[in-house]
């Protein structure tokens, strides 16, 4: 059984500091969100908040409508899973995954059967009698997945759960929350600071930034049309060029470039993703720019260029292409958006 | 090497008990003797004697008596150090500290005056009087233990813990008692099953703190 999570108006302050500011957020039943954001912008301590681990200063928080003000942690069905596995070390594997059922009262013979399905679920159903100290990081984290299902909880909380794994664990643990997805489709908040993580297992993300949601919506219209210049930075967005809106159209460095219908004429910035600017040869496109700077990033390559501004200040724009770039620094180059439209922010 | 090594460990631990072995059946042991010169399990005799008997028991029920008040408080101890407030705790750390730090005789009489005002029976005047000294060990004892503890094993038994109407089924056990709170001891097999279900209808409660098998605390109402 899946559930909605309603955050309205949460606030969260520790004497003078204040952690989350009004935080209003909608989960829908069986979908994934991310909370996306750095270190301290409140993001665990709103998962903390839905797990009832924390209160809140000022807010709601709802599940399927219902308030859960003052409901404690063990009555609201959420389960957590936090970085670190947590697996109790007193119990083996299996116990760890029964945990929920002893709890509940079953029998320890019903409540391993019962584990034994989500142990199967993670792939670790030949585990099911080892230690809790004998499990390699990924071990430890599935068991700790498979706790919290095996607790059939109507949300299930991620507290950056694979960021201790290395890259091919945190790849095939993907590849286990979307299988967990398809086979029980809870409803997912996770928790991340790292916005490919976010992009490949959620359905929409929200970011935060110093206790405030600046914007939630799917993962392309977070990439492409950022509300504002922090959310395409924390979206890894490389390149704002500034300039002036006239009539929807944007003039900068880069020439006149249409922007989302609505846009109110003056100074904007335009935001175009390093992935939707296209390097042409010196002449072609709507700018030409100098080479200043390759970064490679293994098989992609980033390609850091100066465009001469109208005032003489040069703006810089940066190109992420594939394999080599064929360009080298000081070379002169022509660029072009490659849709011909792009998104522009006032702030 | 590791085989020496470990022979050296256990003849370094095994030496020091030699000497009190062989006293144990020593009729006399006088030096320059290197071993004693006659042997008898007289002192072995003596251990089935009454009033050795009469004096362990005693010991026994002391020490058990002892542990029973001072092993809970200083685990209360333990944990208001570490979770207070800096300045508080260190108030409770000075506190737990401060039988070690009184001479014994003026700790005891100071005490004795106390329990005489509150005409406390002998017997449990030592117990109490043993306790507060043992208190400080028991204390720093579990302090060691928590300072290792990672308090989110709470946290996360906490939202374990089913009590939603969603949760699995409580097999053998009626419906009525099924997704209610419920305290788990530790007792084995049907036992342990039957105190359940009985701890169900009561509406018991477990300190989340349970499931890292810690202690298990109150009754809900």
């Amino acid at each position: 059984m899946s559930s909605s999570l309603e955050f309205i108006g949460t606030s969260r302050s520790f004497g003078e500091a204040t952690v989350l500011h009004e935080v209003s957020l909608i989960v829908e039943p069986s979908r994934c969100v991310a909370l996306l954001g750095g270190s301290g912008s409140g993001k665990s301590t709103l998962l903390r908040i839905a797990a009832g681990l924390d209160d809140p200063s000022s807010g709601q928080v709802l599940v399927d409508g219902g308030d859960l003000d003052g409901v404690p942690s063990e009555k609201r069905g959420i389960a957590l899973v936090f970085q670190k596995p947590l697996i109790f070390p007193h119990l083996n594997v299996v116990d760890n995954v029964a945990f929920s059922a002893r709890m509940a009262g079953q029998s320890r013979q019903a409540a391993r059967r019962h584990a034994m399905a989500y142990l199967e679920l993670v792939h670790l159903a030949d585990f099911a009698g080892r230690s809790a100290g004998r499990l390699s990081g990924g071990q430890e984290q599935r068991v700790a997945l498979a706790r919290a299902l095996a607790r059939n909880p109507r949300i299930l909380l991620l507290d950056e759960p694979f960021s201790s794994l290395d890259s091919r664990l945190r790849e095939n643990m993907y590849s286990l929350v979307e299988d967990i997805r398809s086979e029980l489709a809870p409803t997912i908040v996770l928790v991340t600071h790292d916005r490919r993580e976010a992009s490949i297992l959620a359905d929409s993300i929200a970011v935060l930034d110093d206790g405030r949601i600046l914007q939630h919506g799917p993962v392309a219209q977070l990439h492409y049309q950022p509300a504002t210049l922090a959310v395409n930075r924390i979206l890894g967005g490389l390149n704002a060029i500034s300039g002036q809106v006239d009539g929807g159209i944007h003039h900068s460095v880069l020439g006149r470039v249409r922007v989302q219908p609505g846009m109110v004429d003056g100074p904007a910035f335009l935001v175009m993703r390093q992935e939707a600017v296209r390097i042409l040869p010196a002449g072609e496109g709507t700018a030409v720019g100098n080479v200043a700077g390759l970064k490679s990033l293994g098989a992609h390559t980033l390609v850091r260029t100066e465009v001469a501004g109208n005032d003489g200040l040069p703006e810089t724009l940066t190109v992420e292409v594939s394999g080599d770039p064929g360009v080298s620094v000081g070379q002169m180059i022509g660029l072009q958006p490659v849709n011909g439209s792009g998104w522009a922010v006032i702030r | 090497m590791r085989v020496i090594a470990g022979l050296l460990l256990v003849l370094w631990i095994v030496l020091p008990v030699v000497p009190v072995l062989l006293w144990s059946v020593a009729v006399q042991w006088a030096a320059p003797a290197v071993l004693p010169p006659s042997y008898s399990l007289q002192s072995f005799s003596a251990l089935a004697a009454t009033d050795t008997v009469r004096a362990a028991g005693a010991s026994s029920l002391l020490g058990v008596g002892v542990a029973t008040v001072a092993t809970p408080l200083g685990y209360l101890g333990a944990l208001a150090i570490q979770r207070l407030p800096r300045v508080p705790a260190r108030l409770v750390e000075l506190t737990l500290l401060a039988p070690l730090a009184i001479p014994p005789f003026a700790l005891v009489m100071g005490i004795n005056v106390a329990f005489l005002r509150f005409y406390l029976l002998p017997s449990v005047g030592v117990v109490l009087v043993l306790a507060v000294t043992a208190l400080p060990y028991t204390a720093f004892m579990f302090r060691s233990a928590l300072a290792t503890y990672d308090s989110r094993f709470e946290e996360v038994a906490r939202s374990l813990r089913n009590l939603v109407a969603n949760g699995p089924p409580c097999p053998g056990a009626p419906a009525r008692w099924c997704n209610r709170p419920g305290i788990l001891p530790r007792v084995p097999g049907g036992l342990g099953r039957l105190h359940r279900h009985a701890a169900y209808r009561r509406g018991a409660v477990a300190d989340a703190s349970h499931a890292a098998g810690v202690r298990c605390v109150g009754y809900r109402e």
